[in-house]
């Protein structure tokens, strides 16, 4: 009688946790997708709220397809518009460019002027002096000549040697080769979600290696968006995004190779011809996500010295740094709605711009 | 009414199985696996799942081979005799672990909770 007693007892316990259970997995939680494929030369994960699975599959389908066209019409090496400009470059003839590179080609040049070249889309011919147009073989790689980085860096090429006059253009620098890859995944994020707005979708992170916008929210929810350490697999920082904005990294821990105990990665200086020494990442938040790209890349060469004044005259004003002895440097505007995760507060400074 | 030990035993065992019926339900993990987690006696390291590239990890038997490909990772080759880890194929869920033992190799793919995205 009283183990009867007992087991209806459980059975009503058991009864209330399956229809919650119920009420659950037709909550709002089961219409987050997420989906990864292979494009643009990296992962894209594209996150998604929506309850029509056949609309999700449509978007995932839609981005693809998009990042597949950007990655041949932008890849510098691979046969393609941009490679074909690159190899009309060095001859300082006049060619016409295809029409698709050119938006490219002009907001590079707005960003590398506005970041003092900090940014420079036109120095691909130093990744390619570094070995780091070829990261399969980044193993047995070794650093350049030191001569052969300075006599580079005399004759840097930047965009203003770029002349274009319509769709003509002109290269007046040997060493000109555009490489996008500082901003490309910015813009090609960007131009995903013009597209997947079309669409009629207003929920979505699109996530390109890392690199990502977030647009909307999951059912009025923010998207929580974790940014990884850069020395461990853990999440160093959390931050809630709701609206549209975008939260891009560069890092030492992307492309380097080490040699003889120390390591060279692949955010160069424009200024020196080496990797940037002061930073291990650094981390823009900002609506725009071709400039936080740009930004990204920018502030990590620009260094201690002058990372400030680059965020000011960028128009960046959320910025984290994490310096080479792991400290975290961070602005106000940041700090105030960023959540720290296992961060000793001594290792925190907050510096305005 | 009087309560037996039994009864006892009994209503803490239900209790037992709702909270284990609970996590089954509420604590489905959402995860992405997006890492591996290599130990070796030497030291743990870390590889993103989307790097294509084969490791190889030294041990007190010699060296195992592990390859990570199209976000999965597996033991490629072992120079245990068991071959227990090669066999257990690929891994790709988010807490999956496979282990040599005699080699002190294992493998288990990590993964990123609670966050919609990772920022890297």
């Amino acid at each position: 009688m009283r183990i009867a007693i007992v087991l209806r007892l459980i059975f009503t316990l058991l009864f209330l946790l399956l229809i919650s259970a119920c009420e659950l997995s037709g909550g709002s939680t089961d219409h987050v997708h997420h989906s990864q494929f292979f494009a643009f030369g990296t992962v894209v994960e594209v996150t998604q709220f929506d309850s029509d699975d056949e609309r999700v599959k449509r978007v995932e389908d839609k981005v693809k397809e998009d990042f597949d066209y950007m990655h041949k019409a932008w890849h510098p090496y691979e046969p393609g518009p941009l490679a074909r400009i690159n190899s009309f470059l060095p001859l300082e003839v006049s060619f016409s460019i295809a029409p698709s590179v050119l938006p490219l080609i002009q907001r590079g040049t707005e960003l590398a002027d506005l970041s003092e070249g900090y940014f420079n889309p036109a120095m691909g011919g130093l990744l390619q002096l570094w070995g780091f147009d070829r990261s399969e073989d980044l193993d047995k790689a070794v650093p350049p000549a030191a001569e052969k980085i300075k006599a580079f860096v005399d004759d840097m090429p930047t965009m203003k040697d770029v002349a274009l006059n319509g769709l003509d253009l002109v290269g007046h620098n040997k060493n000109l080769f555009l490489d996008f890859g500082g901003f490309a995944k910015g813009y090609g994020v960007n131009r995903a979600i013009e597209e997947v707005r079309k669409l009629g979708i207003e929920n979505v992170i699109i996530n390109a290696g890392g690199d990502l916008r977030a647009i909307g929210s999951k059912d009025g929810k923010p998207w929580v968006i974790g940014i990884r350490h850069p020395r461990n697999n853990g999440v160093i920082a959390s931050i809630d995004i709701i609206g549209d904005e975008s939260v891009f990294t560069s890092g030492d821990y992307e492309r380097f190779f080490e040699f003889e105990g120390k390591r060279y990665h692949h955010i160069l200086n424009p200024k020196t011809g080496y990797p940037g020494e002061d930073f291990q990442s650094v981390t823009i938040v900002h609506k725009n996500a071709a400039l936080a790209d740009a930004a990204a890349t920018a502030l990590f060469v620009a260094g201690k010295k002058d990372w400030q004044r680059i965020a000011k005259k960028m128009g960046v004003a959320q910025v984290m740094l994490i310096d080479q002895q792991g400290m975290v440097i961070i602005t106000p505007e940041l700090k105030a709605r960023i959540k720290l995760h296992n961060v000793l507060p001594d290792h925190v400074t907050v510096q305005a711009l | 009414m009087n309560i037996s030990l039994l009864d006892k035993m009994i209503v803490a065992a239900g209790v037992c199985f709702c909270v284990l019926v609970y996590f089954w339900f509420w604590q489905t993990p959402s995860t992405m696996a997006n890492g591996v987690e290599i130990k070796s006696p030497n030291k743990t390291q870390y590889y993103s799942l989307f790097e294509d590239r084969v490791l190889n990890i030294v041990g007190p038997l010699g060296m195992t081979q592990i390859e990570i490909k199209d976000g999965q990772a597996r033991f490629l080759s072992s120079p245990c005799k068991s071959q227990i880890c090669v066999l257990a194929g690929w891994l790709k869920q988010s807490g999956q672990i496979s282990v040599c033992l005699p080699n002190a190799v294992s493998l288990q793919v990590l993964g990123d909770e609670q966050y919609d995205a990772i920022n890297f």
